[in-house]
């Protein structure tokens, strides 16, 4: 008969570290004795081993004891059952009591031998407590202490044949052969999923376990996400890690990216990126240990900022190594506790902090280099000569004028490879933990620092982290996490999205840069050489807690945050080239200063009646301050081009900003579960803010959730293979605040130079009396199932709806504005996001794979003026339409070229072909010409390991989004003159009966051409693609190799981002489509190798 | 237990008190952004709000450029010297169009609008303000009625058919403005272009009789860069003409004349007063542009740049070719107003009138004194045709001598001669100040452009063509 380890009941660490009764009292009649195990481990804090086999025999027992130990209870409990205990290390393990010839064979055969060895997990740490026993021999048992080592005594057979077993909470079983050898080093695979696992919910209350979670929360860890790729921020680290949340990539070095939960919750703003007339934000909140994220731009800043000012990505504040767990918060019973801002979902990060046990010292260095991949394909110098003299001749010019005006024939610059170049990548991180029983601490170190492929672009960036945490007694305890950080950052625009025509030289002849006269566009290589774009900005992000415990059972805990962020960006544009020529030179400096704050305090109370009734209170209190100070100078006119300081300036402007906003909110939550076996959350958050001036404006948004852990029901207790299966239902309102200051009331702002030197100010949004905050409703049905411990799968369905969704709708001119801020319509998000994970190797070779899904439909369910309002600007060219998706490409069918006249055309509303000229551009003549949002998304990870080599394959697909690709690149050569177009172009028509792609070129100019429809089928793209993101893999020494160095540990491994791209609509063979389109600037594909030493 | 219960108890009533004393720590707000009750509980705040008014007509959709280069465009005045994206290619072209994405007067039209706005709000709230004196408010609400007054006739002059098009002039003519309405669903009607001109000038009346009743209240400035008294007569003088109302125009403008305080530049100082940010002493109101004013009209003149996008505005040879206009020994013609340069093999004649790069934007002159005497001149002939000539001539003639001393002394036998002569004199002296399509249309002229890029190169009077579209959204 074989011993089966089955942890069942784990506590957190966080429990563990709460003031412990050694001293148990117990008054029960006729209970169960898992729930007085349960007690006992409770009251005790100590570790838990049974198997559920060893007593599901055990007849109801009565106990009466008080201020007993723990050894005491114990044998009151073991008296007269078939199984027998140990205490070893705060750990209790159950096992069966030998038989008596197990005894008999055991003192026979009594010469043993030693072996001894550690146990790992499979992410390099020592593991404490970790049960190693000899099969078939249920006698021989021993635990591993902090450094994960064990002594365990075999008999000589035994030391020969025999198997040990190396099981732990959490972890997949081991089986060892011994074959005599004296020492045995064993890494353990961390479980698909156990209940043991602890969540990060909220900020305001203790990790949960995962059974205890009712709402629909993804975790990412550290491990999932692989921060030794090298990405510089984490929110793009996120592609692909959890169902549901799609992460919209850029290409820009050190930008933030788009990230939708569960769709786009918020209207598209039909006016743009124009930050004056801002909607609502459709971004998450993100909260990094307590402390929110501050956008570094609100909406009441000046045009002197908003126009010209570079900002940075916040979120790059924060190193990704420094991450033990990311929790996106997804529905009502998880995110409603956020109450106003979280309407778009909330995204919480907590970072790692110090183990006790001995100090632990981590290297790491990497080093790489990237290379652009699927470029757009552009004329070359012939190919472009040639086209412009047929377009010369198109539009009417004798082919001798048409020859002379479309320039050189003979020259090609490859502008893109000039600007170009192969980058490189650094990255070197240290870090120092440990500590003892009562304080903990953990130091990290790190120094990024990588190019971007365009010349003159490149990002470092600084961490530092400090974290302590330290128990004063059993009712005290702080903590302590500062870390700042700095970032430099070169960013010359140049010019690379506007494609420079081939057929111009780069230099004079004089060794001057060539300046293009007719282009409107400067040099981009003299814009390298001369011009100057740096940002470099310090961020410090600290907080500091102190939790009490007067009782056991009751918490009161403060928490003081700051996010703080000083950003110095210089521009110079050099007199030298066109960008500054106009002005004699252009230097702007901004100086940017966002101070925010936040305090929290809350109470929790979590009380267990009758032993089964477990209650957990929360009531809490939060005070936030956000300070926005602004300073820019600028000058014009420098006579000395050595010495450019705002003071050899001719000409002197100079603005400064001051804004400040603050917040209260009162959180509560209550949970509540019966016997571990039902669970029921309820939190609401009241909000109120400054930012509708003197008229305080509050709101109570509240969510609930319930959870059925059925596993636990009798009917499925004898299913040995079921883990958990669990129901989960949410519902729950939300709020969306961020539309910026005094909305509704009608604002003026002021000029930055007035009129004739005097201040002046101008009417900058309509008052709106009638607006109203935006909502959401939440509800979200889940399913979790676990088999075998190795099989997890996770559905959530779930249906968003956005009332009040505020958006700026067109009204007559002449009321004085073209549109207004209003609540216009409901839009809804339906959708299932699912997570399915497997071991499906657990042996010597693991294989380790987790698929993620997120399918999502959006639509406007209501308008409320029954209107739509519609904008055909190429870089929004949406509707809000009922029945419409928001984020849907809206635009007109294409008809292809017409064969007779070469011209573009296009389907009416009839359905009758039409030229573009005559096609009505009335936005009810348009057509969804698509979704940009994809029906589904997610990723697929695959972990393989053998021995110390481990290989990571992260796949990300995209099924059904669709792309509005720029016109601009090949727009019937309408621009052909001022800049370069794509190879596409060669397809054009070129003489009656021609069946070609691309309209007759005509510069357009003159009424010759077709009008431009931005907006057209013609540019979109089915952007569904799987692309292999990440390919990685890593060979960590064995630990028996590095034993002579003093333990060292050491982990060689090699990366390699953006490998491949499989899209659904090839590009024609020479030409380009989706694949090159999608970025204007394109991808790069980075390699990567580094090393990793702990000791 | 009991203790438990306590302890929360306390800590409950705890965050209650402390939320009580929050909505002191909420009053905080933004500096950047004002609301409009807030701006106008003192004088300093109202008079900014004034002061915005002057700004949002400098705006490029209006003086700064749509509306002031809109009919010397469509005039014939300017003919482009770039061939990518011209501004107001479509309006010069007259694909009339009234789809916001094709009319490129859109622009204007949604901002004389926001100008309106701006300057009803001022109306609307001014007396809300306690620490002002009754004349200062006077100055303000005058201000605001004048530029009121600007915006619907800039309207009425893009956006309609001239006043005597219709005996009684109750064709369609533009929305009025005279009440700012709060609320997205409301929709205007149009007015008759009688009823937009007794419009304005009722306004201009109003702000007449306010002046007579304030003080000066901006600190800074030129006053010639202030409107005044002088700037809203001579404004009505321009209205009267533009109505047929010859009387009042004569008197008006002879009075401005008579009163000497804008005295005509001398033919020797004409040049030097298009220059930099020279105020002209004969102008009665200019739109100031301080130091480093981005995106100049002058910009669309300034060949200099090497973006050569920004020099798009070249003189057209109907007004410079040939030698039919001007005289060698005009002051304001090729030899003296006007620049050449080469451009893609094409040699282009740029007026150096608003010629400047961003940092020495010249001030827009919006009406001068040379403009008076020409009114004066039309307005003299046209109320009397036989008596009128000679007044006529005397006003017209010291224009004409002024720009250049060898010209003959003007005269005509006929009233339609002396008007055409009066509208070369007007094309000579006010080109690029926005007035050659307005006095085409307002003079039931042909439109006669030979050297233009656009497939319509003239058309006869009447035409729909005279009137702009009206942009719709979309």
């Amino acid at each position: 008969m074989r011993i089966f380890i089955i942890v069942l009941l784990v506590v957190s660490l966080q429990v563990s570290a709460r003031a412990f009764s050694q001293k148990i009292s117990l008054s029960v009649k006729d209970a169960r004795i898992e729930r007085i195990l349960e007690v006992i481990k409770q009251q005790s804090g100590f570790l838990l081993f049974y198997d559920y086999d060893l007593i599901k025999e055990v007849k109801p027992l009565t106990i009466n004891i008080k201020d007993a130990s723990v050894s005491q209870l114990m044998d009151l409990i073991v008296k007269g059952q078939p199984f027998e205990y140990t205490i070893q290390n705060n750990t209790i393990v159950l096992k069966k009591k030998p038989s008596f010839f197990e005894t008999v064979t055991t003192s026979l055969f009594s010469d043993e031998i030693q072996i001894k060895g550690h146990v790992y997990s499979d992410g390099g740490e020592p593991l404490q407590g970790a049960y190693v026993s000899v099969k078939g021999n249920s006698k021989k048992i021993a635990i591993t202490n902090a450094n994960g080592e064990f002594t365990l005594s075999l008999s000589k057979q035994e030391s020969l044949q025999g198997i040990l077993v190396f099981s732990f909470v959490g972890y997949n079983k081991y089986e060892y052969k011994v074959s005599g050898h004296k020492s045995v080093d064993v890494t353990l695979a961390k479980n698909i999923q156990s209940l043991g696992d602890v969540v990060v919910t909220n900020s305001y209350s203790k990790p949960k376990r995962k059974e205890e979670v009712t709402g629909s929360i993804s975790v990412v860890t550290a491990k999932d996400l692989q921060v030794d790729r090298p990405i510089e921020s984490f929110d793009k680290m996120l592609e692909g890690m959890a169902a549901g949340v799609q992460v919209e990539t850029n290409t820009e070095l050190g930008t933030p990216v788009k990230v939708n939960i569960r769709g786009q919750n918020s209207l598209t703003n039909l006016n743009g990126a124009n930050i004056t007339t801002l909607t609502t934000s459709s971004q998450p909140l993100y909260i990094i240990d307590g402390v929110p994220v501050m956008e570094q731009r609100r909406s009441d800043e000046p045009l002197a900022f908003i126009n010209n000012e570079e900002l940075l990505n916040p979120l790059a504040g924060i190193n990704p190594s420094d991450i033990e767990s990311i929790s996106v918060l997804k529905d009502a019973a998880a995110a409603s506790i956020y109450g106003a801002n979280a309407s778009n979902g909330v995204i919480i990060i907590t970072t790692k902090k110090g183990k006790s046990g001995k100090t632990k010292l981590d290297i790491g260095y990497s080093n790489g280099w990237a290379q652009s991949i699927n470029g757009i394909k552009w004329l070359n110098g012939k190919q472009y000569h040639d086209l412009l003299r047929e377009e010369y001749v198109n539009d009417g010019k004798s082919p001798a004028d048409a020859e002379l005006l479309a320039g050189s024939s003979t020259m090609n610059t490859p502008w893109f490879e000039l600007t170009n170049r192969y980058s490189t990548f650094d990255d070197a991180e240290i870090e120092v933990s440990g500590g003892g029983e009562a304080t903990q601490f953990r130091l990290s170190g790190s120094f990024y620092n990588q190019q971007a492929i365009q010349k003159g672009n490149d990002y470092q960036k600084i961490y530092l982290r400090a974290r302590i945490d330290h128990k004063v007694n059993n009712q005290f305890s702080f903590g302590l996490n500062l870390a700042p950080s700095i970032t430099h950052k070169h960013a010359v625009n140049i010019y690379g999205v506007v494609p420079i025509i081939p057929n111009v030289p780069v230099y004079n002849a004089d060794s001057t840069f060539f300046s293009f006269a007719n282009l409107g566009v400067p040099n981009p290589l003299a814009v390298i050489a001369q011009n100057t774009d740096y940002a470099t900005g310090g961020s410090f992000n600290a907080n500091t807690h102190v939790d009490f415990t007067p009782i056991k059972n009751l918490r009161f805990s403060t928490l003081i945050g700051i996010d703080a962020l000083q950003n110095k960006l210089t521009l110079f544009q050099s007199p030298q080239n066109a960008t500054g020529a106009s002005k004699g030179g252009f230097e702007q400096i901004f100086d940017r200063s966002n101070f925010s704050w936040i305090s929290t305090s809350q109470a929790n109370w979590s009380p267990t009646f009758r032993q089964v009734h477990k209650l957990d209170i929360t009531v809490g209190f939060e005070a936030k301050s956000e300070d926005t100070k602004l300073l820019s100078g600028s000058g014009t006119g420098f006579t000395y081009s050595k010495l450019i300081e705002l003071s050899t300036a001719t000409n002197h402007f100079s603005a400064s900003s001051k804004d400040l906003t603050k917040s209260y909110s009162v959180v509560s939550q209550v949970l509540y579960n019966y016997n571990s076996k039902y669970f029921f959350s309820l939190s609401s958050r009241l909000d109120a803010a400054s930012i509708f001036g003197k008229d305080v404006n509050s709101t109570v948004n509240s969510g609930f959730g319930v959870g059925w852990l059925i596993n636990k029901e009798n009917l499925f207790r004898q299913y040995d293979w079921l883990d958990i299966f669990r129901l989960r239902f949410s519902y729950g309102r939300t709020g969306n605040s961020r539309i910026g200051s005094y909305a509704a009331r009608g604002l003026y702002s002021f000029e930055t130079q007035g009129y004739n030197n005097i201040v002046s100010s101008y009417i900058s949004t309509a008052p709106n009396p009638y607006l109203t905050w935006e909502t959401g409703y939440k509800q979200n049905i889940g399913i979790d199932m676990g088999f075998l411990k190795r099989f997890n799968v996770t559905v959530d369905i779930y249906k968003n709806t956005t009332v009040n969704a505020i958006n700026p709708v067109g009204i007559p001119s002449e009321n004085g504005f073209t549109s207004i801020l209003a609540n216009v319509a409901d839009l809804r998000n339906k959708g299932v996001d699912a997570s399915i994970s497997a071991q499906i190797f657990t042996g010597k070779f693991r294989w380790t794979s987790t698929l993620n899904i997120g399918y999502n439909k959006n639509i406007v369910s209501k308008v409320y003026n029954k209107s739509s309002y519609y904008s055909s600007d190429p870089s929004i060219a949406a509707v809000l339409k009922e029945g419409v998706s928001t984020s849907a490409v809206w635009g007109f069918r294409y008809a292809g070229v017409d064969t007779a006249t070469g011209y573009e055309q296009y389907y009416d509303q009839s359905g009758k072909v039409v030229s573009s000229k005559n096609l009505n551009r009335l936005p009810s003549n348009a057509y969804s010409l698509g979704d940009r949002l994809p029906k589904a998304q997610g990723g697929f990870i695959n972990t393989f390991s053998y021995e110390g080599v481990s290989l990571t394959v992260n796949l990300i697909y995209n099924f059904g989004g669709y792309f509005l690709a720029d016109y601009n690149n090949e727009n019937n050569g309408r621009n052909l003159s001022n800049r370069n177009q794509s190879v596409n172009l060669l397809d054009r028509w070129t003489k009656s009966g021609d069946i070609a792609s691309i309209p007759r070129l005509a510069s357009g100019i003159y009424g010759t051409g077709n009008p431009i429809v931005a907006n057209s089928s013609r540019y979109v793209y089915d952007n569904t693609y799987i692309k292999l993101s990440n390919v990685s893999i890593a060979y960590g020494v064995p630990k028996s190799m590095m034993r002579r160095v003093g333990g060292m540990t050491l982990m060689v491994y090699g990366n390699i981002t953006n490998l491949a791209y499989w899209y659904k609509e090839k590009s024609p063979a020479g030409r380009n489509g989706i694949k090159e389109y999608r970025f204007s600037f394109p991808e790069a594909q980075t390699f990567t190798w580094g090393v990793k030493i702990g000791i | 237990m009991r203790q438990n219960k306590h302890i929360i108890i306390l800590s409950l009533i705890a965050i209650a008190l402390n939320s009580m004393g929050c909505r002191k720590f909420l009053e905080s707000h933004s500096e950047n952004n004002v609301s409009v009750a807030e701006l106008f509980t003192d004088y300093e705040g109202a008079r900014t709000a004034i002061i915005g008014c002057y700004n949002k007509m400098k705006t490029s959709a209006y003086y700064t450029k749509d509306f002031y280069a809109y009919p010397e465009l469509t005039g014939g005045n300017i003919n482009y010297a770039i061939t990518k994206a011209p501004s107001l290619y479509h309006n010069y072209s007259f694909t009339n169009v009234s789809l916001s994405t094709y009319n490129d007067m859109y622009n204007f039209y949604t901002q004389a609008y926001s100008v309106i706005y701006s300057a009803n709000n001022v109306l609307e709230n001014v007396d809300n303000v306690t620490n002002a004196k009754v004349t200062q408010l006077n100055r303000i609400k005058a201000d605001a009625y004048t530029i009121r007054a600007m915006a619907h006739f800039d309207l009425v002059r893009v956006f309609a058919q001239d006043y005597s098009n219709s005996p009684t002039a109750n064709h369609r003519g533009i929305v009025i403005k005279i009440k700012n309405t709060d609320s997205i669903a409301s929709f205007n009607t149009y007015s008759t272009v009688k009823q937009v001109y007794d419009q304005v000038l009722s306004d201009l009346d109003t702000a007449i009789a306010l002046y007579a009743a304030s003080v000066d209240i901006y600190p800074s400035g030129s006053s010639q860069t202030w409107l005044s008294a002088n700037a809203a007569n001579a404004l009505k003088a321009r209205v009267c003409l533009y109505k047929g109302d010859y009387t009042q125009a004569y008197n008006l403008s002879t009075t401005i004349i008579k009163s000497g305080k804008y005295p005509l530049l001398t033919t020797s100082n004409y040049d030097a007063s298009w220059s930099k940010k020279n105020i002209s002493s004969e102008s009665i109101f200019e739109l100031a542009f301080g130091a480093g004013t981005g995106g100049g009209y002058g910009d669309y003149f300034n060949f200099t740049i090497p973006q050569t996008l920004y020099a798009q505005f070249a003189t057209s040879n109907d007004l410079i070719g040939n030698g039919v206009l001007f005289d060698p020994a005009d002051v304001r013609g090729h030899n003296f107003l006007f620049k050449d340069t080469t451009i893609a093999g094409r040699t282009y004649s740029f007026s150096s009138k608003y010629f400047g790069t961003a940092d020495s934007t010249n001030n827009i002159k919006v009406i001068r004194a040379s403009e008076l005497y020409l009114i004066a001149a039309e307005s003299a002939v046209q109320s009397d045709p036989i008596n009128g000539l000679s007044t006529a001539a005397t006003y017209l003639n010291a224009i004409r001598t002024r720009a250049n001393p060898n010209a003959t002394y003007f005269t005509a036998a006929s009233k339609q001669a002396m008007l055409d002569e009066i509208f070369n004199e007007r094309r000579r002296e006010l080109c690029f100040e926005g007035h050659l399509f307005f006095d085409i249309a307002r003079m039931h002229r042909n439109l006669v452009r030979v050297d233009c890029s656009s497939n319509i190169k003239g058309f006869t009077y009447p035409n729909t063509l005279y009137a702009c579209p009206i942009p719709t959204l979309y």
